[in-house]
């Protein structure tokens, strides 16, 4: 039985109550997930419908064994999401919250155990002082590497290739033309009427389309990380 | 001894000057087999042994990616010559010596000429030679073949290569590193127990070139039905390989070659860099050329330029041979008269013979002052900016930027223009061009206009002239859409195209070049149009004593039964059939034979054409002159550079077929609006 993420929220929300050590009721829920006190009620008649939790007329909620056993899970998982994104990735913490809300839901056990993994051994690899782990983290934050086709390059903008997507004669000609990755590239100029491009590459000054530069993918670079391509 | 050399490289690092410069005048210029790329071959000779060398296409890779490259990598690969020079342009080594090695790479013995050295010391670069010449394992001469420097050493290293060693060089291996390498082994042992998959071709090489997708490899795997073991053999391997390396196989053995490049170049270059961060001479002029505000009116105005001056110096020297080769025919022909030659031969050398030598000497002029200036456009890198700013338009139509060009030419005269389109390189662009072109209104076209609509349209003359200019182009528009989504679907249609750095052209290049394109023309296209005009001679006069092209000779009897056809035209009159047949031989003959047949000359025309057009019918009657097949010389011109009687015949049919069409379509729907 598959339970929609918005009863998950309500689960969590119990679960989290319940290991403060408090009875949670319709309207704790009400006011922590922002909602109106009828919404709650019949979500809470879901839950119980479901076997998920039990409810005393007009008094307190409690999960059964199989809810809290779920809600342990979705509750687990938006704990691991917020910590890579708040304590590793650096969002602030209401951000990090609300990707780990998005998120949680999508996760299985598989897929945390792999997050748990990498967060785990990238915390000890910090405890103990590594460097290559500021390096990655350096990395990681750096959102102007975010690879896109090299016609989203502005005039006289940088960047080094990351992969070509188009296929056949044309992938072969780029690639040949110098476009690996690694290379870095630099837009000069538009022709008068918007296209084609001229790119240098590799010494010299190619022109492509644009519907020829959308295959060519490529991480914007600036001034000091450039290796000296320019136009 | 006599040997055979290869002489590879890039567009744009001189090869054509090196070329020239190695072999003189000695020189022959051909096609490919079965292509229309053009083929030079020359001649030296150097300390008793004689040297034939093979100029291949100007190429980047031999991917086989373009037809260019597909010529240059089956030449070397199955003809084998003793050696290939390849030249590299030394202000950009790092490309050029990507071909080097790719060359090394399938066992060519080299020799790598360093050309336009004083070019590169300008820049501030200097090439450590003899580093490159140990890292590569080849000899590699600097040279600077514009002002023949170097040249003697480079054949004198060339004929010392070719004693020590002839046979084929199988040392060089790329060090793809230890991820690829178990891989092109594998493959490598697996071929090595079969036949070569291209004959000389070794399995590493195979090995090398099947993982990254070479066209011509894979195809000769299918065909000795090795394919799919050899895929499988791919994705067990392969797989691990991409993954570690974070992209496909070709990506990486092309990345690595690159990388393999770079290396070379490094230890062997060394830049001044305070001359490299000053702006070149050529960007500062590509910075107006190419503008946003500039570029395209300059680009007109060159193009116009080119197409004035074309005609404007081509037209007197056109008139003169003309005026030649008349007198000439009348003096034979009553040379042969008085001494006593029947009539029928002294008709056949003026009219047949020399008519026909005359008509294809007097394209001449045009074809050597237009290629004279697509030369030097070539030459200069003009030509690459001119296609840079007007691909966006010409994209449009499905066509690639330079196409402009022989299309602004098409105005002046079909031939040069069809010519022209060698410009392209990739096929599919050639041959929709090549296709369109023949709407392109020509100037032999504008007298028939002129004569009939100063006739018929009094005040409107002007405009219904220019609306069939304008009605040629909405043609050829439509034309290169609807070929370029039918015939020639799925074939893509690339830029991706080098802007060289500009040059002073070389005055006797473009003598040369032009030269060499005029003389072709005559030679080739000459025969098929001297055969025509003596086919309609033969038509125009038979049975012999009727009068030339008159009711009674054959011509006038096919005019006759082919009238009924252009009735629903408006024009179902034998005479305008006739007219139409001599056209094919040059537009402008039209009016001259309308008024032979009417018997008013010329001048009486005005009196006699009303008799038998109305307003409605002069003007489906120049519909079809308009779009109806070109001239002989342009259909010669057709067949010479596509190399196919299939398309030539196909363009003869659908070219009249939208001209009669259009005749149709003019005249019924005038009808039904109440104008006939």
């Amino acid at each position: 039985m598959s339970v929609s993420s918005r009863i998950e929220d309500y689960m969590e929300t119990i679960f989290a109550i319940e290991i403060s050590g408090r009875e949670a009721t319709v309207t704790d829920l009400a006011n922590t997930l922002g909602v109106a006190k009828a919404t709650v009620v019949a979500a809470v008649r879901r839950l119980v419908a479901a076997s998920l939790a039990t409810h005393e007329r007009y008094g307190t909620l409690a999960l059964t064994d199989e809810g809290r056993r779920r809600a342990l899970d979705i509750y687990r998982r938006h704990e691991h999401l917020t910590f890579l994104f708040h304590d590793i990735l650096g969002f602030d913490p209401d951000r990090a919250m609300s990707i780990a809300c998005a998120m949680e839901h999508e996760l299985d056990e598989k897929s945390e155990g792999r997050i748990l993994g990498f967060v785990d051994y990238l915390v000890k690899a910090r405890r103990e002082g590594r460097s290559w782990v500021k390096d990655l983290l350096t990395a990681m934050g750096d959102e102007r590497r975010l690879p896109r086709p090299l016609s989203m390059l502005p005039d006289g903008g940088r960047g080094v290739v990351t992969r070509v997507t188009a296929g056949g004669l044309l992938r072969q000609r780029l690639l040949e033309m110098g476009f690996v990755p690694g290379t870095e590239v630099c837009h000069c100029s538009t022709a008068p009427l918007g296209d084609p491009l001229v790119i240098h590459v590799r010494g010299c000054e190619v022109a492509l389309r644009k519907t020829e530069a959308v295959s060519v993918w490529i991480c914007p670079v600036t001034g000091e990380d450039s290796a000296g391509a320019s136009c | 001894m006599s040997w055979t050399i290869a002489l590879a490289g890039n567009p744009n690092t001189g090869k054509t000057s090196l070329f020239n410069a190695l072999t003189g005048s000695n020189q022959h210029v051909g096609n490919w087999p079965g292509v229309t790329v053009e083929r030079k071959e020359g001649r030296f000779r150097s300390s008793g042994d004689e040297v034939t060398v093979v100029d291949l296409p100007g190429i980047y890779s031999l991917g086989a990616a373009s037809l260019d490259e597909e010529i240059a990598a089956d030449y070397l690969l199955r003809n084998r010559p003793d050696l290939a020079v390849v030249v590299a342009d030394a202000s950009n080594l790092e490309r050029s010596l990507y071909l080097a090695v790719q060359m090394l790479e399938i066992g060519t013995p080299l020799v790598l000429a360093l050309n336009m050295m004083d070019m590169a010391a300008e820049r501030g670069i200097m090439i450590d030679v003899e580093r490159l010449s140990a890292l590569l394992g080849i000899p590699v001469v600097p040279t600077v073949a514009r002002k023949k420097e170097g040249i003697e050493e480079l054949k004198e290293r060339i004929t010392r290569s070719l004693r020590e060693n002839s046979a084929p060089s199988l040392s060089f291996a790329l060090p793809y590193g230890e991820r690829l390498n178990p891989l092109f082994e594998a493959l490598e042992t697996f071929l090595g127990e079969r036949q070569e998959l291209i004959p000389g071709l070794s399995a590493r090489s195979a090995a090398v070139k099947f993982v990254e997708g070479d066209v011509a490899v894979l195809a000769a795997a299918e065909s000795s039905g090795v394919r799919n073991s050899m895929d499988e053999l791919l994705a067990e391997k392969g797989r691990k390989v991409e993954e570690e390396l974070g992209y496909d196989l070709q990506t990486a053995v092309i990345e690595r070659r690159w990388g393999f490049v770079s290396g070379v170049t490094a230890e062997s270059v060394q830049r001044d860099l305070s001359l490299k961060a000053r702006l070149t001479l050529s960007d500062r002029i590509d910075r107006v050329v190419t503008s946003r505000s500039l570029g395209l009116p300059l680009f007109f105005l060159v193009t116009w330029a080119i197409f004035r001056m074309t005609y404007a110096l081509g037209d007197p020297l056109v008139e003169l041979l003309e005026g030649v080769f008349e007198s000439f025919g009348e003096w034979t022909g009553e040379f042969f008269a008085g001494a006593g030659f029947s009539e029928i031969v002294s008709s056949f050398v003026q009219d047949g013979l020399i008519g026909g030598v005359g008509s294809v000497v007097v394209f001449f002029p045009h074809i050597f002052i237009l290629f004279a200036f697509i030369a030097l456009l070539e030459d200069s890198g003009y030509m690459a900016r001119g296609a840079f700013v007007m691909d966006r338009v010409m994209h449009l139509m499905g066509l690639h930027g330079k196409s402009f060009i022989p299309m602004l030419m098409g105005f002046g005269c079909n031939v040069p223009s069809m010519m022209a389109t060698r410009i392209l390189e990739q096929p599919r662009d050639r041959m929709i061009t090549l296709l369109v072109l023949p709407f392109m209104s020509c100037s032999a076209r504008l007298p028939v206009f002129v004569l009939f609509s100063g006739i018929f349209f009094g005040s409107y003359a002007g405009t219904a002239v220019f609306s069939l200019y304008v009605l040629g182009i909405v043609v050829a528009v439509l034309a290169a859409k609807v070929l370029g989504s039918t015939l020639f679907k799925g074939e893509s249609s690339q830029l991706v195209m080098e802007l060289p750095p500009y040059h002073v052209p070389s005055l006797s290049m473009v003598l040369r070049h032009a030269w060499e394109r005029g003389f072709l023309f005559l030679q080739k296209a000459g025969t098929f149009i001297l055969l025509s005009v003596i086919a309609v001679w033969v038509l125009a006069s038979f049975p012999w004593g009727v009068e030339y092209g008159s009711s009674e000779s054959i011509v006038g009897r096919i005019g006759q039964i082919l009238a009924p056809v252009f009735a629903p035209a408006g024009f179902g009159f034998w005479q305008a059939a006739v007219a139409l047949f001599f056209g094919f031989l040059a537009k402008e003959v039209v009016v001259g034979t309308l008024g032979a047949l009417l018997g008013a000359g010329e001048a009486g025309l005005a009196a006699a054409l009303p008799g038998l057009f109305t307003p409605l019918s002069a003007y489906a009657f120049l519909v079809m002159t308009l779009l109806y097949v070109p001239c002989v010389a342009a259909v010669a011109a057709f067949r010479r550079e596509t190399g196919s009687w299939a398309w030539t015949f196909f363009m003869i049919a659908y070219t009249t077929l939208i001209g009669y069409g259009g005749a149709v379509l003019v005249y019924q729907g005038g009808r039904m609006l109440g104008l006939g």
